[in-house]
Parts: structure tokens; C-alpha cells; sequence
């Protein structure tokens, strides 16, 4: 029983940063129906940026999380000019196939910054743990669950309370007419990648900053991780990513406590499958397109 | 306030506007009609910047807009309504209304941060009046969604009031409407929409036609086959043979 609740809340901590990877992905597929596959290779690619500083210079670990969030932001910029903006506005799938290849090239330049497999990642500043009871606590977890529940609720409030959430909520319900009320909707997205960048670098650097290495391979990692929850909650769902984001982080703490740690992707991959053929839309997500909402359309 | 000069528009091989010359003078309600696939959708489609004419010019108030994005022509002052209605379905009605004022991003980055409107403010009662005017400031918190048809064509119209748009181009404005609600959307455009302002109509219904427009512009494949008043145009033979099949004699 101890195991099982210790395993949960290592779940839940952990998959903190699933959901807020989640929500990068879920806000651009909200608002454009687009899947961004280079939001992984983004965050890596800033993150390769504040290891750089940190290999190269030895500087404080402030500077490091400021400047992996600023990279990632810019990267994040990058893909939307090259792989959104630029491609026209009905054709989802080269958008989709032209970030995959972003995210191959910013592997290579990700390479060519740091050449070698494996680099140290700075850890935060509040690393260690602590026992309440029979549970323990790694200080790193927690502080990625605060910052976590502080993105979440920050963006809740932009979303719900801000002129710039209407306009994205608009965007997603319908680009177009958003675009006759006057909105700048290449300037609303361009924003939005930017935001999405900012809370996936958080995340990212969270992540990184636990397990205190980067790989390129982290952008593989993170885009996997991002899909599967944002799946798991329902495609476009902004509580379905954070849902789908505590789900996975649980069962996978849970399958490699039970099953052992080859299966804890497998599990998580097992999970995904399931959900696909009972429950389409996820947790949260609507049906693609509801009757009523198709016969809104038609009138 | 509006002019046209020589617009084409082609869909690969498909001609759906060609030479269209059309001037509108402010104030006036210019009522487009026209058979299914004559253009009359093509042609606002051109003015409001859902895509550039593949020749011509299009002028507002002496501004060559031609070209331009849908949402810089909004800001100009040009606002439309949709055929197929285009609101924001699970927003709430006054937030499709408050949408409209164009100042959504405006202000930079920290014009994006801005609140929402509050109670008694100036915007929220700019909204207000607009509602009030189409009749719907009962339903201000019903989401869109779950409106009926008649109200959604009243709200597209109330987005257009709260921007004070000096050209407003409804598309089949009853569209889908009984008689009676026909008779309503006509009185409203007539005492509403028009007064203070230009507007183009799109329409097939001659209820709505005779009773809201000064001028009529008939099209036909592309083509502007007629242009006068409703009484001349309604009389006009080519336009009697496009709507009404060739005259053969009285039970024709």
C-alpha cells in the first residue's frame, strides 16, 4: 500500500511535466488542427543552448534556465515561421512532414553546438529530498510540480481573462471569421508558439534538471511523451493534456515499480493503444466533429 | 464609398467573375442577386480579403485595398455577415459581439494582456447597444451555440453594428428564414443596418430585396447582366429569362 502511494505521487509529480509538454503540443493542434513534431527538438535545442553556456563558461544556474527558456522560445519562433506560417493555410500534413524535418535539422545543429553523446545538465539549486511519514520526497519533483501548477494556472487566467485568450479562442473555434473581426491571426499564432515554447522550455528544463544530463535524443523523448498524453487526454483539450499527462506519469511509475523498468514505455505505449480503440477522443476530447456542431456548420 | 473596376476571378479554369465594374455610393443598400453559382458569394469573397481578384481593382473611400488581408480590410471599416453563419460557437453572445471591436491585438505586446471588458464600461456598453438593437441583449450570456438560426444572423449583424462598420455586406441575410422571420431580418436592415450607413445585400428572396434595397446588380455566370432600381431590374427581360426561364407566354 505504501509502495502504491509512493508510486503515485511520483506519478503525479513527474507527470506534471508530461502535461505541461502536453499543452504545447494540444494548443497548436487546438487552435491550427496541426501537429508540431519539432516541439520536442525545440526544447532540446535551447537546453543545448544553456548546456553550452554551462560546459563552456561555468556560469550561475540562473543564467542557464533563463537562457534554455529564451533559445526554446526562439526555436519555437523558428519552426512557426518555417513550418506554419509559410505553408498554406489548408495544407496540415506539409506542415506536419516540414517539422519533422525541422526537428532533424535542429538535432544537427544541436550536435554540432555539443558533439558528444552526453553532456551534465546543471541541477537546481533545490536538490535533495526529504521523508514525510513512510513517503520520500526529491525537492527537484517538487519544485517541477509548483512550477507546473503555476504554468497551468497562469495560462488558465491568459486563456479565460486576457483580450490575447479571446482572440485564441476565437482562432480555435474559427480562423477565419476571426480573421474578418478584425484579429491579426498570423500575429496571434506567432504569440502563441512563443508561449508554448516558454511553458515546453520550463518543462524541459525541469526534466533536465532532474536527471542532470541532456542527449539529443531529448527532443525525441519529449515529443513522444508530449503525443502520448496529449492523446491520452484528448487531441486539442487543454485539461485533457493535464489529465493525460498525470495518467501517463502514474502508470508509467507503476508499471516500472510492478513490472520493472523495460516496461515502463511498453506500458505507456499499451495504455495509448487501448485508449485509441475504446475511446477515441481521450478523456476529454470531444468526438471530431459532434452532430450539432455539424449541423452548425451547415446552416 | 466602394468601386469595383474590371474584376476577375478564376478557379483554375473556372471564370467566376469576369469584368465586374460596380460602383456603390454611400448610404445607398445595393441588393446583389443572381442565380446559384453566379459569383454574388465570389464577389464579396474579393472585397472582404478572403482572396485577391486575379485582376481589377478594388477601391474603398479612394484606398486600393485590393489585395489585402481580410482582417486590415475589417479595421478599414468593412464588416459582412456569412451565408453559412460564422460565429464562435461556444463563446457567449457578448463575447462574439466584444470580438468584433477590432482593438482584439491591438496595443502590442501588452495590449495582448489586457483584461476583459468589465460591467459598465465603455466597450461593454457599446456591446450592449448593439445587442440591443438586434434584439438580443436577453440572450448576452447564452453561448452561441445554442442559439436559433434567426438570432445567430442577428448576432453576425450585431458584430457589425459595434464596430459602427461604414460598409456592411450581409450574405443571404434570411437565408434559411420563414416568411415571417424574413419579413423581420428586411425590417430590421431597413431601419437598423441602413440608416448612416452603406451596405450590399446578398439575396434571392424578392420580399427582402423589394422591401430593404435602393439599387439592384444582377449576375449571372460571373457576368453583371443588370443594374437600376428594384422595379426596373425586376421588369428587365434577360433577367426575367435567368430567373423565371425564358418568357413564353402568361402561365410561363
Amino acid at each position: 500500500m505504501i509502495d502504491f502511494v509512493q508510486n503515485t505521487v511520483d506519478g503525479i509529480m513527474f507527470g506534471s511535466s508530461y502535461a505541461l509538454l502536453a499543452i504545447g503540443f494540444t494548443i497548436v493542434f487546438g487552435v491550427m488542427r496541426r501537429l508540431n513534431l519539432a516541439f520536442g527538438a525545440t526544447i532540446m535545442l535551447g537546453a543545448y543552448a544553456g548546456t553550452w553556456l554551462h560546459v563552456h563558461y561555468q556560469v550561475n544556474v540562473l543564467v542557464i534556465a533563463l537562457t534554455t527558456l529564451a533559445c526554446t522560445v526562439l526555436a519555437g519562433i523558428y519552426v512557426e515561421r518555417l513550418c506554419f506560417r509559410a505553408v498554406r493555410r489548408d495544407a496540415a500534413l506539409a506542415s506536419m512532414v516540414s517539422s519533422f524535418v525541422i526537428w532533424m535539422q535542429l538535432e544537427e545543429v544541436a550536435v554540432h553546438l555539443l558533439p558528444e553523446r552526453t553532456y551534465p545538465f546543471p541541477s537546481l539549486f533545490v536538490a535533495g529530498s526529504f521523508e514525510i511519514g513512510p513517503f520520500l520526497f526529491r525537492a527537484e519533483q517538487i519544485t517541477m510540480l509548483l512550477l507546473a501548477v503555476v504554468m497551468v494556472g497562469a495560462l488558465h487566467l491568459l486563456l479565460h481573462r486576457t483580450r490575447y485568450g479571446l482572440a485564441l479562442r476565437a482562432m480555435s473555434e474559427n480562423p477565419q471569421a476571426a480573421g474578418y473581426m478584425g484579429i491579426h491571426t498570423e500575429w496571434v499564432m506567432l504569440c502563441a508558439f512563443a508561449l508554448v515554447s516558454l511553458v515546453g522550455g520550463v518543462a524541459g528544463y525541469a526534466i533536465l534538471a532532474t536527471d542532470e544530463q541532456i542527449t539529443p535524443y531529448f527532443g525525441l523523448w519529449a515529443t513522444f511523451k508530449g503525443l502520448i498524453a496529449m492523446m491520452l487526454g484528448g487531441m486539442g483539450s487543454l485539461p485533457g493534456a493535464i489529465v493525460g499527462g498525470l495518467v501517463l506519469g502514474m502508470v508509467e511509475a507503476h508499471s516500472q515499480w510492478y513490472l520493472g523498468n523495460e516496461y515502463k514505455d511498453l506500458s505507456a505505449y499499451v495504455l495509448l493503444f487501448a485508449m485509441l480503440v475504446l475511446r477515441p477522443g481521450g478523456f476529454m476530447g470531444q468526438r471530431i466533429l459532434s452532430r450539432e456542431e455539424l449541423a452548425f456548420r451547415r446552416v | 464609398m466602394l468601386a469595383l473596376e474590371g474584376i476577375e476571378k478564376r478557379f483554375g479554369a473556372l471564370a467566376a467573375l469576369t469584368g465586374i465594374d460596380l460602383e456603390v455610393a454611400a448610404g445607398e443598400v445595393l441588393g446583389i442577386v443572381g442565380p446559384n453559382g453566379s459569383g454574388k458569394t465570389t464577389l464579396l469573397n474579393t472585397v472582404t480579403g478572403v482572396y485577391a481578384p486575379s485582376s481589377g481593382r478594388i477601391l474603398f473611400q479612394g484606398t486600393d485595398i485590393t489585395g489585402w488581408k481580410g482582417h486590415r480590410i475589417a479595421r478599414l471599416g468593412i464588416a459582412r455577415t456569412f451565408q453559412n453563419i460564422r460565429l464562435f460557437p461556444s463563446m457567449t453572445v457578448f463575447h462574439n459581439v466584444w470580438s468584433a471591436q477590432h482593438h482584439l491585438v491591438a496595443g502590442g505586446l501588452l495590449g495582448l494582456l489586457r483584461s476583459l471588458p468589465t460591467a459598465g464600461s465603455t466597450d461593454t456598453k457599446k456591446v450592449e447597444a448593439a445587442l440591443n438593437q438586434v434584439g438580443l441583449l436577453q440572450d448576452r450570456e447564452v453561448l452561441a451555440r445554442h442559439l436559433p438560426l434567426p438570432a445567430r444572423r442577428r448576432l453576425e449583424i450585431a458584430r457589425a453594428l459595434v464596430v459602427d462598420a461604414k460598409l456592411v455586406l450581409l450574405d443571404e441575410p434570411s437565408g434559411g428564414m420563414t416568411p415571417a422571420e424574413t419579413a423581420d431580418m428586411a425590417e430590421l436592415i431597413r431601419e437598423i443596418v441602413a440608416p448612416g450607413r452603406t451596405c450590399v445585400v446578398i439575396e434571392h428572396k424578392m420580399a427582402l430585396i423589394a422591401d430593404a434595397c435602393t439599387r439592384l446588380c444582377v449576375l449571372d455566370f460571373g457576368r453583371k447582366i443588370a443594374e437600376g432600381s428594384p422595379g426596373d431590374v425586376l421588369a428587365d427581360a434577360a433577367v426575367r429569362e435567368v430567373y423565371l426561364g425564358a418568357d413564353d407566354g402568361p402561365d410561363a
